[in-house]
């Protein structure tokens, strides 16, 4: 070292010795799109579009969401995670309301949106004390001081969280009268540290500044609403279906493409637009899998309907940290190109890498080639089904189904538990008999805490029929296929009777009847509609679906498949 | 002794005085209305909103606050115009200068004020009251003389219980009762989803939880009973013995129909839950016969119609005195008795007897040799059943118009009303209905149902928007004005209220967006 660098060195050292040390302070957060500062506590961050902040509800009124890094321990050794949120309730008088009316009635855009997007919920909210009253649950008002915050009047409320919370929580929120409305920051927190974190909420809410004396702006649009589309496919023909399909498809990818932000690329598969900001190398990855649990539905379960599956997006992000998680209304419509959202998890071993991926792919796949089939399967079958289907991971060009980590441990735990059941209605057991697992209403097969394992069980009776020795027994070697065929031709025979009674009774008039006659009209039509109301229906179509195909099995068949698969399972779960 | 707040009366000329607050109603049900303008009258309340006037009788109001009054007052004889001249004033029998009134009038209000400001205040969770009796400490956000009446029924039905079922709470452990003002509160600090009326909580902290329904409060009095059932058998059973959720639901149901005296305090037994009978009348004309013993051996009470079924039993059993101390031998025995248990599959921590010994002692207990045939006599007392009150008409109106059914649940509602039923919803959802009837709209009648039921609850802005609607449907352009008036005046009751101003004709909506609102 010179002289000179050592003279230098010396003289920082000195100065650092002499000046007063910084204090430590959290980072300042700025929305210009709205127009308001604040400075954050440490270790707060931007979490934008963040859902399930504990309690806190997102929607058109939510500007900003933030998460705290550092947990907070609790009593119960649970672990508390902080979060925090802003808000602005824009001033709006009755005339602005009933523009809005207005507006929204005159009906969707041309693009099929919704023309205003802030008349959500039953009331427009002025304050934040209206909001949370009507949209957080869990709380009461504890406390309510008048402040003054960056020269506005203010309120600071303190909401106490007592039942139905395993942490006891005390928030706290500031709300602030901006000129054009009410602006509110908002702290979650529990109660026992409560106390010692005052200072630091106190001190973000005296930070807030507005960037602009007039107030805050509008958001842009907060529509949380998808396409309306009102178009009646049982009235067009194969043709125009198809093309309606090519059309949706087309245009949903282009606007996917021209809306993906910078540094995001795409391309397209056989069934799938993927839109990637993570390597392209995974991303590709990605969409093998996809394909390859299209074809495995495509192989196994192509002939369960006649419906035309519609291709999907899938944008897959860098890190599931990424992944916006807003609040969606999405009204459902035929042929609408649906998207997942998707990255690599964090860890995987206990789930999947693929799950979440493979059970929108699955029930696209299913409610397009069927939809009335899918909604009518038995939930043995369709949990079953999906729970299988997710377990899938692409080695080389072949889908290889493991059960996952949990699917594992919780069969592991029902056998425990059957060892020592005594009770004498196997529809209670931890592990049921197959039969009573077909036959089993789900509010009876899901109670209480059997739940766990009655998922577990259906994902490995599935996984034995599918690929397990059950599928090289001559008995139960195509019995998925053969349950899902029968009860494919019982749906259409009772879709084609409830539509034939449909028209007959539209078909009526009850110009000149009498109130008498048309009273007697009315519980008659009504008796019908009881008969042909959903459950009776899917009830009797299970029956039926169920006598079938099982109508050759005697007690000696069952015992036998409940031995093979038990077995089977217990081979699986060491 | 029991605080109450009598309803105070000015003097019939106000001063303008100058106060930052606006007029406000209290009513005696808990309800608080601040409003632009209010003028007292002989027999009832005119309040004032741009587009028209809502009457409130004053049988409702508890307390009231007026910011402003006439002011002026008109001489009727030459003495009292002499008086005025010397710059005098009329206040309560005498004649004040000007100042001393203002004075006196703006010390008044600000007592008034902060006697509505103090009431209110206890409708604030963190302000409640709480006061204990002999074995409840309860917690309360409803007006306190609601809330005292409330007290007393909680411990006659305590101790008409323990008297037939020789329950005894344990020393010093009062059960805690949390009673909301209104269901919004009760759903919000109890975490409650819609569609929850109250609830009895079995492990620590132990404590009931409902609230006050005022449109309908034979409902409130339906829960109360119902949820403390809960109590009294969890006092009952041993241990952490549970009984058959039959039983559980089927007795709170059959007690949640009990009635209440509050003239002699005093509470009857066994009378009919309408609302579950309108329930089973449709089942059994739909041929969804409940088996007994499946109901017996069921540990998934999820739904109305268990609750249903179950009542029905209990009701049979309990009001026939040949099986009433039989059915509560065999209910000791399960909650007492040393048969074998088994862990309840919906809450493992809890054991119940095992569900072949329970039936098997059902059927010795009431001398069951063949148990299709029990069932068809239970069939049969239900049948024997019908709906009687207006409240049970009412209820079976509601599932009707739930079952899209609008010409009988049309036939309902009448009953209802015909027995001078004081539920406004009765009258709100049958107006709906006849203005509404695409087939045979009825805007003539809807308007006098409407009218009638105003006064059950004239500040339900739903009410006016309502009667707009049935008069926009006469179609006559004085009608359609009227119409208007009516839904212009629903919305300045709560401006905010999007439900208020969907499908609002354009011409009432232009109203609006031109600073009409």
């Amino acid at each position: 070292m010179t002289s000179k660098t050592l003279r230098l060195a010396l003289c920082a050292a000195l100065s650092c010795c002499l000046l007063p040390v910084p204090a430590l302070a959290g980072s300042s957060h700025v929305n210009e799109e709205i127009g308001y500062r604040i400075s954050l506590p440490d270790d707060f961050e931007l979490k934008p579009d963040a859902s399930g902040l504990a309690g806190m509800v997102l929607d058109y009124y939510a500007v900003d969401t933030f998460t705290c890094s550092k947990l907070l321990p609790s009593k119960i050794g649970w672990t508390f995670e902080r979060h925090m949120a802003t808000y602005f309730f824009p001033e709006r008088s009755a005339a602005d309301l009933a523009k809005a009316q207005e507006e929204n009635q005159k009906g969707a855009t041309e693009e099929g949106k919704r023309r205003v997007t802030w008349l959500i919920n039953g009331r427009v909210y002025r304050t934040f004390q209206e909001y949370a009253s009507d949209q957080i649950s869990g709380f009461f008002f504890d406390g309510e001081k008048k402040a003054q915050v960056a020269g506005f009047d203010a309120t600071i409320y303190e909401m106490k969280f007592e039942k139905g919370t395993e942490i006891p929580q005390r928030w706290m929120a500031c709300a602030i009268k901006v000129p054009n409305g009410e602006f509110a920051i908002l702290f979650s927190c529990t109660e026992q540290h409560f106390a010692d974190l005052t200072s630091e909420f106190k001190k973000t809410f005296n930070s807030f500044k507005l960037l602009d004396k007039a107030g805050l702006k509008l958001k842009d649009t907060g529509s949380t609403s998808e396409e309306v589309d009102s178009v009646d496919e049982d009235k067009l023909s194969v043709e125009e279906v198809l093309a309606r399909r090519k059309k949706q498809k087309e245009e949903a990818f282009k606007k996917c493409i021209d809306g993906l932000p910078a540094g995001w690329r795409s391309f397209e598969t056989k069934h799938f637009l993927i839109a990637h900001a993570c390597p392209v190398k995974y991303a590709k990855e990605v969409s093998q899998h996809a394909e390859a649990v299209y074809d495995w539905m495509e192989e196994h379960f192509g002939s369960v309907g006649s419906g035309q599956v519609q291709s999907m997006i899938i944008r897959v992000y860098e890190k599931e940290a990424d992944i916006p998680r807003v609040a969606r209304v999405i009204l459902v419509v035929p042929g609408m190109v649906r998207e997942i959202e998707f990255a690599k998890p964090d860890s995987v071993g206990w789930i999947s890498e693929f799950r979440g991926l493979s059970t929108d792919i699955t029930c696209n796949f299913l409610e397009g080639k069927n939809d009335q089939l899918w909604d009518r399967l038995p939930r043995w079958l369709s949990w079953g089904l999906q729970e299988y289907v997710n377990n899938g991971v692409l080695k080389g060009s072949k889908l290889v189904f493991n059960p996952e980590q949990w699917e594992e441990d919780a069969l592991n735990d029902a056998m425990m538990e059957q060892r020592k059941f005594e009770g004498s209605n196997p529809a209670l057991a931890p592990i049921k008999p197959v039969k009573t697992l077909i036959t089993t209403t789900p509010e009876e097969l899901w109670q209480g805490q059997l739940g766990r394992f009655t998922q577990a069980q259906c994902a490995s009776v599935v996984r034995y029929l599918i690929e397990g020795p059950g599928s090289k027994n001559k008995k139960t070697g195509s019995l998925v296929t053969h349950y899902i065929g029968n009860l494919y031709d019982l749906v259409q025979q009772v879709d084609a009777e409830l539509e034939k009674d449909k028209k007959a009774s539209a078909g009526g008039s009850s110009a000149g009847a009498s109130e008498e006659e048309r009273l007697k009209a009315e519980d008659e039509e009504y008796r019908k509609r009881r008969e042909q109301a959903y459950e009776k229906v899917a009830e009797r179509l299970l029956e039926d679906a169920f006598q079938l195909t099982f109508k050759d099995w005697d007690d000696g068949d069952w015992r036998s498949l409940d031995n093979s698969w038990a077995k089977y399972a217990e081979g699986r779960t060491k | 002794m029991r605080a109450r707040t009598k309803l105070c009366t000015l003097a019939l000329w106000c001063a303008a005085a100058a106060s930052a607050a606006g007029d406000s109603l209290y009513f005696k049900d808990g309800r608080y209305y601040e409003v632009p303008k209010l003028v007292q009258r002989e027999k009832d309340f005119e309040v004032v909103y741009p587009h028209g006037s809502v009457i409130v009788p004053k049988e409702l109001v508890q307390d009231f606050f007026c910011a402003e009054g006439s002011g002026s007052v008109e001489p009727r004889t030459p003495e009292e115009a002499e008086k005025l001249a010397q710059g005098l004033v009329p206040y309560e029998g005498k004649w004040i200068t000007k100042a001393r009134r203002d004075q006196l009038v703006e010390k008044r209000q600000q007592e008034r004020r902060a006697q509505l400001d103090e009431s209110r205040k206890h409708q604030e969770w963190r302000d409640r009251y709480q006061e204990e009796t002999k074995h409840f400490a309860f917690e309360f956000t409803v007006p306190l003389d609601v809330g005292h009446q409330y007290m007393d029924m909680f411990e006659v039905y305590y101790e008409t219980f323990a008297k037939e079922w020789k329950v005894q709470q344990p020393k010093g452990k009062k059960l805690k009762v949390c009673f909301y003002n209104k269901r919004e509160d009760f759903e919000r600090i109890g975490a409650m989803g819609p569609g929850v009326a109250g609830y009895f909580r079995f492990v620590d902290p132990i404590e009931l939880n409902f609230f006050y329904e005022r449109q309908d409060e034979r409902f409130t009095l339906d829960v109360l009973f119902h949820e403390l059932n809960h109590y009294l058998f969890f006092l009952h059973t041993k241990n952490n013995w549970q009984l058959e959720p039959w039983i559980e639901e089927g007795m709170a149901e059959y007690y949640g129909a009990s009635q209440w005296d509050p003239a002699t305090k005093q509470m009857s037994l066994g009378h009919q839950q309408e609302g579950r009978l309108v329930i089973l009348m449709d089942q059994m004309d739909g041929g969804d016969m409940q088996d007994l013993e499946g109901l017996l051996r069921d540990s998934n009470f999820q739904d109305g119609i268990k609750y249903a079924w179950a009542w029905s039993l209990c009701h049979m059993l309990m009001q026939d005195d040949k099986t009433r101390s039989k059915f509560r031998g065999y209910v000791d025995k399960l909650a007492k008795g040393t048969a074998e248990r088994e862990a309840n599959p919906r809450n493992p921590n809890f054991m119940w007897v095992k569900r072949d010994f329970a039936i098997d002692l059902f059927k010795k207990t009431f001398g069951i040799k063949d148990i299709e045939d029990y069932e068809q006599q239970w069939y049969t007392y239900i049948g024997s059943k019908k709906v009687e009150s207006a409240r049970g008409y009412h209820s079976a109106a509601m599932f009707c118009k739930r079952w899209d059914r609008p010409l009988r649940a049309g036939v309902y509602f009448k009953k209802a009303i015909d027995l001078y039923t004081t539920n406004p919803s009765t009258y709100l959802n049958y107006g709906e209905l006849l203005a509404d009837d695409e087939k045979d709209p009825k805007p003539k009648e809807a308007i006098e149902v409407l009218q009638k039921g105003i006064p059950l609850d004239p500040m339900n802005p739903r009410m006016y928007r309502q009667l707009g609607e049935a008069y926009r449907k006469l179609g006559d352009a004085d009608s359609k004005e009227t119409g208007k008036k009516y839904q212009l005046l629903a919305i300045d009751m709560d401006p905010y209220d999007n439900t208020l101003t969907w499908g609002l004709d354009s011409d009432v909506l232009a109203e609006l967006v031109g600073g009409g609102g």
